[in-house]
């Protein structure tokens, strides 16, 4: 019989979290066959990638309050053990649930995993991180920022395994300019800017999506493609010459671009500089442990990015013409491109299931 | 005898678990969650209701499951309007699928459970389709305890959920539904 591994996944911003666990499950040893347990309404993406997938809506979307989200989440997670029967449980989140530790005593003779993003925020995330010990391993994806890091995970090094960063396309899998440009349907010669900042009013130079379509747009030849949400609604604001897309996965795309604003997420900031775009970070504040200003930050500070944490149009203006220069723009790719270490999904992947056997 | 205000037994459970050393909070905190969780299961039990309840309708009435097994966009969102029409008599309505365009149900803030349709079973398990959904099925009834099955899918139900159908439509519910493609 082929073993089974169920891989858990957290309810986070975006695809984050689901991206990374779909990376690792891609690359895991021959016969080793994942089913993913996600709260994230993205299931027909999993599904489209060719994995099995379970579903459990996150607390705060089913209504339910915590206790009894988290009594539903361990009944599920019992069920599901007891039906998948495998032999690793992995969980891609900063906060494990109550309900995936009082399945533990039951299921001793399972390897339970966490896999654990760096760059928390200082001084957060202290209950969970005292719960690291309950696992039986802790894998720590690579982090491009690490020597930026001080979150709560940075005392925990010693005991996780460290791997490279965990990318969803590696950058020998990247498709070349021209494929990918004609994959996405953009004018193959113009210069491109990326713009994916999630929501926000287009037309209001106060968002950060409007500001930055704002300066973009001032700059003579340059197009602009406007990345959606493959789990939101198609905008409906989309101004006439912006070419928008909405694709998933768009990383094995990213050689299409000379250049990119988003967020600093993990997931878009590693993608990036693995394919080598320079990119105008706009760090988001609001999430939950995600230290994505440090991330942005120490980037800016490398030369391999720039970091637009202000918000303004003034502000993205300065750093978008510090990009203007092509000459500029390939030396800051190629330094964000070194500072990433290949492989990660795959060491991952075979930390997973190592001294297992098949 | 009263019982201590809620946040007054909150502090004292917080400091005394304060007392002791960061490797026996987290196990006090679980017996403690596990004691409070069985307590909770028995007075819910002796009382006939499932083990959680379902978010929206009149208090005291039991829920309706909307099942749409093997149907595709189109019939999801028939589900979806028809439990938005339980809910609003006061029936607290959760919707059971196997098709994952999810947008229709949360657009209405439904509850709802999903069952990985037979070609992603057939991926990962060898074993019979039916016998995999009649287990869920018991365990879904079993969580939510559903006084009635409302079926308005395209694919037989399982057996532990097949028998509410029969029941008929909720208690005191005259509304006819016939029109949202109800097979009651």
């Amino acid at each position: 019989m082929t073993p089974r591994l169920l891989l858990c996944t957290t309810n986070g911003t975006g695809l984050g979290h689901l991206t990374r666990t779909m990376a690792i499950a891609r690359r895991l040893p021959e016969r080793w066959t994942p089913v993913i347990f996600s709260l994230s309404q993205a299931v027909p993406i999993v599904r489209q990638q060719g994995f099995s997938c379970e579903f459990l809506p996150s607390a705060g979307y089913a209504g339910l309050d915590r206790g009894d989200w988290n009594l539903l989440y361990e009944r599920r997670l019992g069920e599901l053990l007891l039906e998948y029967d495998p032999a690793v449980v992995a969980f891609d989140g900063t906060y494990p649930y109550v309900g995936l530790f009082a399945q533990m005593p039951a299921h001793r003779q399972r390897r339970f995993v966490w896999v654990r993003r760096a760059m928390w925020k200082p001084g957060l995330g202290r209950e969970s991180l005292g719960r690291a010990g309950l696992f039986d391993r802790v894998i720590e994806p690579g982090e491009i920022a690490e020597d930026a890091d001080q979150g709560g995970t940075v005392a925990q090094r010693g005991q996780a395994i460290r791997v490279g960063p965990v990318l969803a396309t590696e950058p020998d899998e990247l498709h070349p300019r021209p494929m990918a440009r004609a994959r996405l349907g953009l004018e193959p010669d113009a210069t491109w800017a990326l713009v994916q900042l999630g929501a926000g009013a287009i037309n209001d130079t106060s968002t950060l999506i409007g500001a930055a379509l704002a300066g973009l747009s001032e700059v003579p030849g340059l197009r602009i493609a406007l990345a959606e949400s493959t789990i939101a609604q198609r905008r409906a604001d989309v101004p006439e010459g912006v070419w928008p897309l909405q694709r998933y996965p768009l990383a094995p795309d990213l050689a299409a671009f000379d250049l990119a604003v988003t967020a600093a997420g993990y997931n878009s900031v590693h993608e990036l500089a693995a394919a080598g775009v320079p990119t105008i970070f706009a760090p988001n504040r609001d999430t939950q442990l995600d230290d994505q200003l440090a991330r942005a930050r120490y980037l800016a500070q490398q030369g391999a990015a720039r970091c637009w944490d202000d918000g303004t149009l003034e502000g993205f203006r300065t750093q978008l013409a510090t990009l203007l220069d092509p000459s500029t723009r390939t030396e800051v790719g190629q330094r964000a491109h070194s500072l990433v270490t290949p492989g990660g999904a795959r060491q991952a992947a075979a930390a997973l299931v190592e001294g297992l056997t098949p | 005898m009263s019982q201590p205000p809620a946040s007054v037994a909150r502090r004292v459970y917080r400091r005394g678990l304060a007392l002791l050393p960061s490797s026996a909070q987290i196990s006090a905190k679980r017996a403690m969650l596990s004691m409070r969780r069985r307590v909770r299961h028995a007075v819910r039990r002796s009382r006939g209701l499932g083990i959680i309840d379902v978010p929206g309708g009149q208090a005291g009435h039991a829920p309706v499951l909307v099942a749409a097994l093997g149907v595709d966009d189109a019939g999801l969102a028939v589900a979806a309007a028809h439990a938005v029409t339980l809910r609003g008599r006061g029936w607290p309505a959760l919707v059971l699928t196997d098709c994952d365009a999810f947008g229709e149900l949360r657009r209405h803030d439904l509850p709802f459970e999903y069952v990985p349709p037979p070609e992603d079973h057939a991926r990962v398990l060898t074993g019979d389709y039916a016998a995999f959904l009649e287990r869920r099925a018991r365990a879904i009834r079993a969580t939510w305890r559903p006084g009635t099955v409302v079926d308005v899918g395209e694919r037989p139900l399982p057996h532990a959920l097949a028998r509410l159908v029969r029941q008929g439509r909720p208690p005191g519910d005259t509304g006819d539904d016939r029109g949202l493609g109800c097979r009651q």
